[in-house]
């Protein structure tokens, strides 16, 4: 059939690698300076970002709207699995919108250097930091034979 | 923190090694390269990869410079490293490929200009190559701002010189690259390249944004969807999910909704959904973005193609089946006016054949996802047809203009001449034939009066039909290519008075 492809030449998973490793690396900085720097206020806006984007996902799977980026969801699918992957750090949140609550008021008392409590999102970065990082179907090799029982 | 098991410098030295591999072997393809090639796509590919080596590099010294343990510091150094050959792997998988067949001589360079302005009447700064493949199918590769893409998905890690730095030697660089494959074994049939125009409505429908004027799309009033995640909440665990490792356990009678959440199926049957309702629009897009510029050429040539690979296929995740796409088409066809009286008899004859065809076939797919998007698009499938009407008033091959402007070309056909030219309304002025008139005169030929060319040949009976395709398709190649020529040529009256 006839076959078309607009592929990312860099996926978006990758790019969430890169930003959650960036999130992680900063909470450690902050949490150990008590104080931010200009880079840490941009990832700090960049995490919120991504937050939000998490939470347009969800909107859109509950209200059933195919978007026009498939971007949200896949954001909305990692956090899920973020949480699956650290159910001791996060059963204890009623919903997932609680939780996404929850880190964004954290990311705000960071930013207003009131609070440097970043264990919560420095555990949910760090979770969906491993799943973009694994995520993707790469095959060791692929065997192909023919004329073989 | 325990060391990483591949030590920080093992990892840069893999990524000084990938790094000098890859510029190897980009070299030693340009070399072989012939003039047409797309040397700025190989300067993109340079332009990426100095930019990847050299974030790698400011990232070591950033993190050798940090004030952490060294284990840290190597566990760090072995991320970043680990990152970047997935950048490499990237550009590696995604852009080499279109390097490596630029030689072939397969390439059908004669239908190149024709695809390169149309290309054109969308994005003036669009590089546009033809690829052949292997396998049976075509395929549409488009890469926008290549560089630009590359700054903003990390812009967190590339420091603002470099960003500067990128930017200013992508400067000469076109916004589009776009690679246009086909199966190399048509490489010579004008006839069965035809289907290269659905790729080119990938190139009009991704530039324009026309499948943003479907999206969003509401599913919540399918049921079908809503029933496929109560049917995988209902489904027992031996059929979905992993067996029970003890037998104390609750097997078949356990149910994946009291295991998984309820949120978390839907999120994984709604991504899919989405993921299939957004492909079936781009595909949709540009089948009839095709249709409207070539009319029933791009008709046949998508049923004669889809007669090839299995008319009668199945709906996949990638692709409506060729009956729901035909079905939208021979819509289209109407609304182009082909089966009004005035038309062609022999295409309206034929169209109506295929639309008894759609009657035969049950067009509902039985796969559940497939299902959910296929009635999706059926509740938009006017204002798909709309937004590609809006988005290409230029193309418009309606049934008035074939009739008008066909059987000239037929007739140069029949009589063994390219129909590179006609008589145009200034006395003595010749206008080159247009691409849509040349390809449905070749289709008419092939499809209704393959006799006359036939009757030409002089050669044994058993080989003639095979002969006049061979013929046709020599005929419709070259004036496709002259024709071509000739616009370029040619001033507009008015500039030469």
């Amino acid at each position: 059939m006839i076959k078309s492809t607009d592929r990312q030449v860099f996926s978006e998973s990758l790019r969430m690698a890169v930003l959650a490793d960036e999130v992680a690396s900063s909470l450690r900085h902050i949490s150990e300076r008590k104080s931010l720097e200009d880079h840490d206020r941009r990832v700090i806006g960049m995490a919120e970002k991504a937050l939000a984007e998490m939470s347009r996902g969800r909107d859109a799977t509950k209200n059933m709207q195919v978007e026009e980026s498939l971007d949200a969801s896949l954001a909305y699918g990692q956090a899920i699995q973020a949480i699956q992957l650290k159910p001791d750090r996060f059963a204890s949140f009623e919903s997932f919108e609680t939780l996404v609550a929850s880190l964004n008021g954290q990311l705000k008392e960071i930013e207003a250097a009131r609070k440097f409590d970043v264990e919560d999102l420095y555990e949910f970065f760090t979770a969906i930091r491993e799943l973009a990082m694994t995520g993707g179907t790469r095959k060791f090799d692929s065997v192909s034979v023919s004329g073989v029982e | 923190m325990p060391q990483p098991v591949i030590s920080a410098e093992q990892y840069s030295l893999l990524v000084r090694e990938r790094i000098a591999a890859l510029r190897q072997l980009r070299l030693g393809l340009i070399r072989g390269a012939p003039q047409s090639a797309p040397h700025r796509f190989f300067d993109s590919i340079r332009i990426l990869i100095g930019a990847i080596e050299k974030v790698f590099t400011n990232r070591s010294e950033d993190i050798k410079s940090q004030s952490i343990s060294e284990v840290e510091k190597d566990n760090k150094i072995a991320f970043a490293a680990r990152l970047t050959l997935k950048l490499l792997n990237d550009v590696q998988e995604q852009l080499f490929p279109f390097l490596e067949k630029l030689g072939s001589p397969h390439v059908p360079l004669a239908v190149l200009p024709a695809m390169q302005r149309i290309a054109s009447e969308f994005e003036t700064d669009v590089e546009l190559y033809l690829f052949p493949a292997s396998e049976h199918n075509f395929g549409f590769s488009g890469f926008r701002n290549l560089t630009r893409t590359f700054i903003q998905k990390f812009e967190l890690i590339i420091p603002d010189d470099l960003k500067a730095e990128i930017q200013k030697e992508a400067e000469k660089l076109p916004s589009w690259f776009v690679f246009l494959s086909f199966p190399y074994v048509v490489h010579d049939s004008a006839l069965h390249l035809t289907p290269l125009l659905h790729e080119l409505g990938h190139f009009a429908d991704f530039e324009r944004g026309i499948y943003k004027e479907l999206l969003p799309i509401d599913v919540s009033g399918i049921e079908a969807a809503d029933k496929l995640v109560d049917k995988i909440c209902q489904m027992p665990l031996s059929q979905q999910g992993p067996k029970a490792e003890s037998s104390q356990e609750p097997s078949v009678e356990a149910r994946v909704g009291q295991i998984l959440q309820r949120e978390v199926i839907a999120q994984q049957v709604f991504a899919q959904c989405s993921e299939v309702i957004h492909s079936w629009v781009h595909e949709l897009i540009s089948d009839l973005f095709a249709l409207r510029m070539v009319g029933p050429a791009y008709f046949y040539a998508f049923a004669t193609f889809a007669g090839t690979v299995g008319l009668e296929a199945k709906a996949e995740k990638t692709h409506p089946s060729p009956a729901i796409r035909i079905d939208f088409m021979v819509k289209e066809l109407k609304e182009l006016g082909y089966f009004s009286e005035d038309s062609s008899e022999q295409v309206r004859s034929s169209l109506k054949g295929w639309e008894n065809w759609i009657q035969t076939q049950k067009l509902e797919p039985e796969d559940d996802i497939a299902l959910v998007a296929h009635l999706a698009m059926k509740e938009n499938a006017t204002k798909l047809a709309n937004a590609v009407r809006k988005h290409s008033p230029q193309f418009s091959y309606e049934a008035e203009t074939f009739v008008a402007k066909v059987p000239c070309v037929t007739a140069d056909l029949d009589a063994g001449i390219p129909p590179i030219d006609r008589p145009s309304v200034h006395k003595g002025v010749l206008e080159p034939c247009g691409f849509a008139d040349i390809l449905n005169g070749a289709w008419t030929t092939y499809m209704f009066s393959p006799e006359r060319l036939e009757s030409l040949l002089d050669c044994r009976v058993e080989e003639r039909k095979l002969r006049a395709v061979s013929v046709l398709n020599e005929l419709v190649l070259k004036a496709i290519e002259a024709s071509e020529i000739l616009r370029r040529c040619q001033k507009p009256p008015e500039a030469k008075a």
